[in-house]
């Protein structure tokens, strides 16, 4: 089948199998390399990606789900969001080492401060609990996190 | 795009529909004549099409159909239609006042799971280890489902007839869950579970629901999940409660019953002795909590 959709925001169009997942469909037709593959199981989230701004494990999704729909990755973060000053935060606050989590901790850390911008350290580890890290022991995750939501926080 | 051809492209040639309306997903179903796969959320099924172990013609998603998704409070029963996700019922007030529900809603898996989970995958999967299953069997739930030749509606405690066993027909959908609607004046609910991980399935789980009358347990149901093929009711603490004082004392003793309905086995989560003492301690928190939403004293 033919599924089309918008990808960091540029049109796609893909011909697939109904069932792979939308995580193969995003790396080996669409390049989307910062989509990483861990458990290939839902239970990592180093593949989450946000669909129509949720934050979704890509290996749980049906190819055949994103037509007419939104993928978000790393990759279309733009200067000057909440994405980017996530990023920058996680640099900021050495929330990584090799990286490979990384990409899934910003997008679930963004739908979570889109929901609660000023979530509480407890609140946020909750929500990044879909996320795992074999690197940093999460401490350093969740400063750099914490540091957005209190910055969002005292800006409302 | 509501229906399509496959093309093999690496995954499987079956073909996929996404129908707008309840007729036309079972006329799909129907049609396939078994071969077809019903697909909501795809949390518990894409794992399964990961590992080879689906074999189906086609695969229905349920999910563009208007009329399975949402919740609806009427006067005397709620609804909750099947492609509600765990995420917009713990959104939804019902999760305040069927606060069970929302408990469940808000320790099942994690944030991306709960986005895109429904409460119709997990009832037809009828994993009894699932959160959201001891609530809709405390709150006495029922499953209504249909097929081409109509509806009907069967009490959740007899769709759910083994581990991974439900009385769904090859042909039929899950269209939703109704309950009673409690009296929000007297009655709380609660659910308690353990899980060995944060985000892990539940070792085991507890849901309450007590009315009270003047200081007294008017009705309770207790239902607990992971220790037995099904979720399944504590009779003996219901029957030992009901009718006495809401008193910590007495939820205490009552729920050193609960091994007497279970029937838990030995696994990497735990063994039988250890979920045995483990489910009466949450049936005790989840009692005491919904007695303290209900207005009661503990
Ligand atoms: C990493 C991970 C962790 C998890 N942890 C938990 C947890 O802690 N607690 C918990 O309760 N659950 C947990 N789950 C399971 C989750 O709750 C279920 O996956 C979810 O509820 C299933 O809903 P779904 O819409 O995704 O179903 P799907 O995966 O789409 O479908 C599941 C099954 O039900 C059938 N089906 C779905 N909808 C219908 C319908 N309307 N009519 C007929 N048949 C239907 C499908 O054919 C399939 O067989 C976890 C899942 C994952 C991946
Ligand atoms: S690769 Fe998707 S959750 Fe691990
Ligand atoms: S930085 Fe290596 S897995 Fe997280």
């Amino acid at each position: 089948m033919r599924v089309s959709f918008d990808l960091d925001g540029e049109e796609r169009t893909v011909e697939t199998a109904p069932d792979r997942s939308l995580r193969e469909l995003l790396r080996e037709d669409c390049d989307a390399l910062s989509v990483k593959a861990g458990c290939d199981g839902g239970r990592c989230g180093a593949c989450t990606v946000l669909l129509d701004g949720e934050a979704v494990k890509a290996c749980l999704v049906m190819a055949a789900k994103v037509d007419g729909r939104s993928v978000t990755t790393v990759e279309g973060v733009a200067d000057g969001t909440l994405g980017r000053e996530v990023q920058d935060a996680f640099e900021d606050h050495s929330a990584l080492q090799c990286g490979y989590c990384t990409p899934g901790f910003v997008l679930s850390a963004l739908a979570s401060l889109d929901d609660h911008p000023d979530a509480d350290r407890e609140t946020l580890r909750s929500a990044l609990s879909g996320n795992v890290c074999r690197c940093t022991g999460y401490e350093k995750i969740l400063d750099a996190v914490e540091a957005v939501a209190e910055r969002r926080g005292e800006a409302e | 795009m509501t229906d399509g051809r496959a093309d093999a492209t690496g995954g499987t040639e079956a073909d996929y529909y996404r129908p707008e309306t309840v007729a036309a997903a079972c006329r799909r179903l129907h049609e396939a004549d078994g071969r077809a796969r019903v697909v909501a959320g795809g949390q518990t099924l894409m794992p399964l099409v990961r590992q080879g172990l689906v074999d189906a013609d086609a695969f229905v998603d349920v999910s563009a159909i208007p009329e399975l998704s949402g919740v609806a409070v009427a006067d005397d029963r709620t609804s909750i239609g099947a492609t509600t996700t765990y995420a917009e019922l713990a959104r939804h007030d019902l999760s305040d006042r069927a606060a069970a529900l929302g408990d469940a809603c808000s320790v099942v898996a994690d944030r991306q799971v709960r986005a895109l989970g429904t409460v119709g995958g997990a009832v037809a999967h009828g994993d009894p280890t699932f959160d959201l299953l001891a609530p809709l069997c405390a709150l006495a739930a029922s499953v209504e489902l249909a097929d081409p030749d109509g509806r009907r509606r069967v009490p959740l405690g007899e769709f759910l007839v083994g581990h991974l066993r439900t009385d769904r027909r090859e042909n039929e959908l899950v269209t939703g869950v109704t309950f009673d609607r409690l009296d929000p004046e007297r009655a709380g609910t609660a659910y308690e579970r353990h899980a060995a991980v944060e985000s892990g399935r539940a070792t085991a789980g507890a849901a309450a629901v007590v009315t009270l009358a003047d200081g007294a347990v008017e009705r309770v149901r207790v239902a607990c999940s992971a220790v037995a093929d099904t979720p399944v009711r504590a009779h003996a603490v219901e029957n030992d409660l009901v009718g006495g004082p809401a008193t910590d004392a007495a939820v205490a003793t009552a729920s050193e019953r609960a091994p007497e309905d279970i029937d838990p086995i030995d696994d990497e989560a735990g063994s039988a002795a250890y979920k045995r003492r483990l489910a009466a301690t949450l049936v005790e928190r989840s009692l005491l909590s919904a007695v303290r939403r209900a207005g009661g004293s503990p």
